[in-house]
Parts: structure tokens; C-alpha cells; sequence
């Protein structure tokens, strides 16, 4: 799978924390290093190559902000996400606008954190330029705009389309509720995981109810994955 | 005094208006004593000038009814000597009778009292008026004037000391009145001063009362629209928006504890009644699972005062672009469709409206969203809740509308001060009481609308339910 082998740095002050994101983190596959503020952070970051950068945003010599510009502009182009306890949209705004690829606020679920760290890694691979996403029986067409399933067309509304999309695009990785509502409806805040909820449960009536295999599954506390039952997660 | 610094300020501000009050006046004084002292000087000089000419004058006279070198030269010279006579003894008059060359051949009065040296020599041609000045001893300053007559010159000579005098004694006048002309100007400039402080003192003390007294009062205007008027107005409307402020962070404060305590306190008794039960996989799991979800609801109560801070700092530079109001409304209604639909209520958008407003899409959706959301959470089943988008010349108005009856909407003292109360209605369910008790949704609403210039009205309906009305400007 794509996590192995991804090499992650880790900055962040409460070391408490730390050690615990990065215990969890090594169970799955990552190789963490960790630093404790930006001066450590930025020889690590010039001396390895990483993967993906994990940054806190309130660090105790400087912002993780600042990490952030002075990692640019010696030419290092990994992957970022950033974690903070600070306010919400204008930070992530702030955030994104330096070329951050994602944002999480805290207090996170370690599972929310493992899904978008898989996310931006397979979205910083690339897909392949196919214009048709598949899954088992299931094809989605980019470019024509059409979704068909052993041959049946589904008809779906245009935001549904854009939810079945995001949810292909990370076929057999979970997305959270929250991501579903930051990169399908461009919403910014979080609050709405019933609303999600509802729009999950129409989209499976309409992509699995008359199938026998169900190819959207539940995540428990996280969101929802899409997946053939063959390749069951790890 | 409780405020020392504050009558520092008032002070230096006194005495730097005392100041500035003394030094024009000062200038004005000087200014107007000098123009005087110039004038007088130049009155005095031409009246002595004309004094000597006149009795240059008559000299003439007589000397042309009685030429000097006849039979009638002593006739001449007893009038001379009763003219000189007559005169003012201070003005030490002398006349001198010369021939052409310049050779005396007449002294009277103070050319024979004094040593007075004649001219080096006298114009041939051009003959007029001559004048020469000259000190004579130590304490005679003269002046001379040689008049041609028709043969020869005469000279009348007086002494200016006195005219002298009478300036320098006026000049020494001014100058013992100055310092007393000074310490008058400066005490006027100070009552001066004080005078034109006094209203803001006086504004000082009652905004001081005001802060004092929770922000309840208000300055008094007297509605004349002058400076110190609209000083106070604005200061009203400071204190006004300030009391806003307070209100709602203490409602918001409440709120925030109420919001916190409640999931908090159940997870301390979760807690401990697991601290005091015997150990099983079953209950523990989910005892985990339930504390995790109490802890999302105190981390989401801290998501929501973090927003509605940084929604009352206001919308951050830059952060403003062209934004049309219409698709973004469909977007929300779209989002918010599927889950009014499950709970059986009709959501109708009026949205086909060309409205466009200066703004952040993040901000605005969050806005519609949380009233939206409200709306629909008031609204029982069969209900309908109804979004209109419409415009006139300047504004855009998005009207939402719900059946209710949720619950009753209460506006607080100020507008941007909200309270919910829950209708007590059977058909609502407690969970929709919970969650509409929260209450954040409709403040974070009115400090966006805020942030981007408009506002945000709630009222209750007639018929039950509510109507929210935000209008924005448009652009």
C-alpha cells in the first residue's frame, strides 16, 4: 500500500502528544521523526526528505507558519498538513494560501488524522489521468459526467456526483465527515456531520441499495470508505 | 484622584491652549505698541521740522520787511530777540543770520549760549532747505535748519532733547507695563483655555460616571449639532456598541459554561462510577465510546466560541470579492435539502435573484447555514421553512421564514443580543429544545452580517415560527 515506506515529520511542543501521535502513526506504517520547534524542525526538514510534514501552528520559538515559509524557500516541496488549537477559518485560510495541503484542528481523532495524512499523500502522488474512476462494477465518468454500475446508469445530482468522485478518489481509504464537507462543498466549518450523514444515505440508495455488494461502508467514528469487498482494509 | 493620568492630559492640554492663547496675544500687543511707538516718533520729528521751518519762515519775513543791512538791522535784531524770547525756554531757539559764503554775521540765542559749529560750506546753486543734527556738550542734541534767503542763509536751531524725552519716557512706560500686560494676557488665555475645555471636562467625568455605572446612561446631547454634540453622539454610539459587546459576551459566557459544564459533568460522573465498578471489556467500551462523544461536544462548544470570536474581529483584509448571493444560497439550500426532506420538512428557495454583495464565501455560507439550520431544527415535522432572496437599489435581503413553532424567538436589549427560548409545545421533541438552547448559530449569524456591513433581524411570526431577515449592501 501506498503508506509504507512514508517518511513524516512530526513538530510539535507538547511532547506528551507527540509521543503518542507518533506511537500511533508507527503502528501504521509511517517512519515519524519528531521535533519539538522550529529551529529543530527546520535542520530536520533540510536534512531528510520527507514525505509529509506535520506542523503545529503555535510553536514556542517562532509559528509553524513561519516553518513553513522558510521550509519553501529552501526549495523543500513535501507535503504539509497543519494542526492547531488556534481559530478556525481564517487560520486555515492562512494556512492553505502558504501552500499548506490540508489543516486540522484540535483536538483531532487519530483516525481522522491517519485519513487525510492518506489522502494527501495519494492526492500528492497523483492519479492516474484517466478520465474514468472504477471500483468492482462501479464507473464514473469525469468528463461526460456519467456514473454507471454493471452497466445500469445512475443518475445523480451534481454534488452527489462530486461526493461519489471524492469518495473513488480515495477508493479504499476512509474520509471523514469533515473532509467530505471541506472538498466536496467547499465548506469551511465543521458542525454539519448529520447533514453528511443524510447526503451518504441518499447517495448509497441510490449507488448500492438495488446491488448485493455494497461497495460504501460505515467507518465507525471516522466517515465512510469505498471499497470492493475483495480487498478488505488492513 | 483615581485617575491621575487624566488630569495630567487635561492639564498639559490647559496649558498648552494657555500657551498658545498668550503668544498671539502677545504678538498682537507688541505688534500694535510698536506701529505706535513708530508713529508718535515720526509725529514728533515732523512737528519740530514744522516748528523750525515756520520760524524760519518768519525770520525770512522780516528780514525781507527789514533788510539786515540797512538803517533797520537793529529793528531786525530786537525782533529776533523777542522771537526767541517768546518761545519755550526748553526749546533752546537760535537763529543765525549768514552771508553767502557762509561767514556769520548774526548770532541770536542758542548760537550764542553754545558752541554750535556752523556748515563747511552752502550750496551755490539748488538752494533749499538744509538739515543737520548735532550733539552740543553732553546733553544737547540740536537740530539745525539753513533756510537761503535772497542773499545769504538763516539757520534756526532747537534742541530735541525734549521731544527725546517725552519718547523715551513713553518707551520706558511701555516696558514697565509689558510684564503687567503679560501676566493679564496670560491669565485671559488661561481663562480662555479653560473656558473651551470645560465641555469636554464635563464629558470626561460623565463618561467616567457612565463606565462606572455599567454602561447604562448615556451623555446628554442638547440636539444643537455642534462639535461637542456629535462628540457625544459618537461616543454614545461607542458605548452603545461597547454594551452590545458586553451583553452578548456575557450571554455568550453563560452559554459557552452551560455548553461545557453539562457534557463535562457527565463525563466526571461516567468517570467515576466506572472508577467504582468491577472491570468489564462490555461496559468499558462503552463507557469509552460515550466519553469520547462528550468530549466532541465540549470540543465543538470551543469550536463555535473560537468562530464567534474571530467573527466579531471582523472579516480580515482581503478576504472580500465580488460574491453572488443567489448560487450561494442554492448551495446551502442544496446541502441542507436532504436532511430537512428525512425530517418531513419542506424546504422552498426563492433564490433567482441578481444580487451581488463584497464579501467571503466561507463567511456568508457559514452564515446562511447556521440560520438555516436553526430554522429547520425549530421546525417540526409538516412544517416548511422558506429562504427569499430579494434586492432593492443598495441592499439584498434574505429572508428565512420557518413554520415553527420551535421555539420562541426573544430579542435581547440590543439587536446583536439574541436569546431562545424553547416554545412549550408538545410537539417538540426535548432533543430539538437541547439543541436549539445552544444557541450560537444566530450571534455568530449577526457578527458576520455584521462584518460585512448589514445585519440580521429575527423576529417571531404571527402565526408561530420565526423570521430572520439579513441585509447586506450591495455592490
Amino acid at each position: 500500500m501506498t503508506k509504507d515506506g512514508i517518511s513524516l515529520l512530526y513538530v510539535e511542543d507538547d511532547p506528551e502528544a507527540c509521543e503518542f501521535v507518533r506511537t500511533a502513526l508507527e503502528s501504521h506504517g509511517f517512519q515519524v521523526d519528531v521535533a519539538h520547534d522550529t529551529v529543530s524542525g527546520l535542520a530536520l526538514a533540510s536534512d531528510r526528505e520527507y514525505g509529509l510534514l506535520l506542523l503545529d501552528v503555535l510553536l514556542p520559538d517562532g509559528s509553524g507558519f513561519d516553518l513553513l515559509r522558510q521550509i519553501r524557500s529552501i526549495g523543500i516541496e513535501s507535503a504539509v498538513i497543519f494542526l492547531t488549537a488556534q481559530g478556525e477559518v481564517n487560520h486555515r485560510v492562512e494556512g492553505l494560501d502558504l501552500g499548506a495541503d490540508d489543516y486540522l484542528s484540535k483536538p483531532f481523532a487519530m483516525a481522522e488524522l491517519l485519513a487525510r495524512i492518506r489522502a494527501v499523500v495519494r492526492r500528492r502522488l497523483g492519479h492516474p489521468s484517466d478520465d474514468v474512476l472504477r471500483l468492482a462494477d462501479l464507473e464514473l465518468d469525469i468528463q461526460s459526467h456519467k456514473v454507471t454500475r454493471g452497466g445500469c446508469h445512475i443518475d445523480l445530482t451534481p454534488k452527489e456526483f462530486s461526493l461519489l468522485q471524492y469518495l473513488l478518489e480515495n477508493a479504499g481509504s476512509a474520509v471523514s465527515r469533515s473532509m467530505i464537507t471541506e472538498r466536496v462543498w467547499g465548506i469551511g466549518f465543521g458542525g454539519y456531520d448529520n447533514i453528511i450523514d443524510v447526503h451518504m444515505a441518499r447517495l448509497r440508495s441510490k449507488v448500492d441499495r438495488s446491488f448485493p455488494v455494497k461497495l460504501i461502508r460505515t467507518i465507525r467514528g471516522i466517515g465512510y470508505t469505498l471499497e470492493a469487498p475483495s480487498d478488505a482494509p488492513s | 484622584m483615581k485617575d491621575p493620568t487624566g488630569l495630567l492630559n487635561r492639564g498639559s492640554i490647559e496649558l498648552r491652549w494657555t500657551f498658545r492663547f498668550a503668544l498671539v496675544m502677545l504678538i498682537v500687543v507688541l505688534g500694535m505698541a510698536y506701529y505706535q511707538f513708530t508713529l508718535v516718533t515720526l509725529r514728533i520729528r515732523s512737528d519740530a521740522l514744522l516748528l523750525m521751518h515756520l520760524q524760519a519762515r518768519e525770520i525770512l519775513e522780516a528780514a525781507e520787511r527789514s533788510p539786515w543791512r540797512s538803517s533797520s538791522r537793529d529793528e531786525l535784531i530786537a525782533y529776533i530777540d523777542q522771537h526767541i524770547s517768546s518761545a519755550e525756554s526748553e526749546l533752546e531757539l537760535g537763529i543765525r543770520l549768514l552771508d553767502d559764503g557762509g561767514q556769520t554775521l548774526l548770532s541770536r540765542g542758542s548760537f550764542l549760549k553754545y558752541e554750535i559749529p556752523g556748515r563747511d560750506s552752502f550750496p551755490t546753486t539748488n538752494k533749499g532747505e538744509l538739515l543737520r543734527e548735532l550733539d552740543v556738550g553732553t546733553t544737547n542734541h540740536f537740530i539745525v535748519m539753513a533756510t537761503p534767503l535772497d542773499v545769504g542763509w538763516v539757520e534756526v536751531a532747537i534742541d530735541d532733547s525734549r521731544f527725546a524725552e517725552s519718547l523715551s519716557e513713553m518707551r520706558n512706560r511701555f516696558l514697565i507695563s509689558l510684564p503687567i500686560a503679560s501676566l493679564i494676557t496670560a491669565f485671559l488665555s488661561w481663562v480662555l483655555a479653560r473656558g473651551s475645555l470645560l465641555p469636554i471636562v464635563r464629558m470626561t467625568e460623565l463618561a467616567r460616571r457612565i463606565s462606572a455605572s455599567e454602561l447604562d446612561d448615556q451623555l446628554p446631547t442638547t440636539g444643537s449639532g455642534d462639535e461637542l454634540d456629535r462628540l457625544a453622539e459618537t461616543l454614545n454610539e461607542m458605548i452603545a456598541r461597547v454594551r452590545g459587546g458586553v451583553e452578548s459576551l456575557r450571554g455568550f459566557a453563560n452559554n459557552a459554561a452551560h455548553q461545557l459544564r453539562t457534557p463535562i459533568s457527565r463525563l466526571s460522573i461516567r468517570l467515576e462510577a466506572a472508577r467504582l465498578a468491577e472491570r468489564d471489556p462490555a461496559a468499558d467500551q462503552e463507557l469509552i465510546e460515550a466519553a469520547q462523544r462528550d468530549l466532541e461536544r465540549v470540543s465543538r462548544a470551543i469550536t463555535g466560541m473560537l468562530r464567534l470570536a474571530e467573527s466579531d474581529a471582523g472579516l480580515p483584509p482581503g478576504r472580500r470579492h465580488a460574491i453572488d448571493l443567489g448560487p450561494l444560497l442554492a448551495g446551502a439550500v442544496e446541502f441542507f435539502e436532504p436532511s430537512a426532506s428525512e425530517g418531513e420538512v419542506e424546504l422552498v428557495a426563492n433564490t433567482d435573484v441578481e444580487a451581488k454583495v463584497s464579501g467571503d464565501t466561507d463567511w456568508l455560507t457559514e452564515m446562511i447555514s447556521n440560520l438555516l439550520d436553526n430554522a429547520l431544527k425549530a421546525t417540526p415535522a409538516g412544517g416548511r421553512v422558506t429562504l427569499n432572496l430579494s434586492r432593492n437599489e443598495d441592499e439584498a435581503w434574505i429572508e428565512i421564514l420557518d413554520s415553527g413553532p420551535g421555539f420562541w424567538l426573544a430579542a435581547g436589549e440590543s439587536e446583536s443580543h439574541f436569546r431562545l427560548i424553547p416554545a412549550d409545545d408538545p410537539s417538540t421533541s426535548n432533543r430539538k429544545q437541547a439543541e436549539v438552547r445552544l444557541g450560537l448559530g444566530l450571534p455568530l449569524a449577526q457578527k458576520i452580517a455584521h462584518a460585512h456591513n448589514g445585519s440580521v433581524a429575527v423576529e417571531p411570526r404571527a402565526d408561530g415560527g420565526s423570521r430572520a431577515l439579513v441585509s447586506l449592501p450591495l455592490i
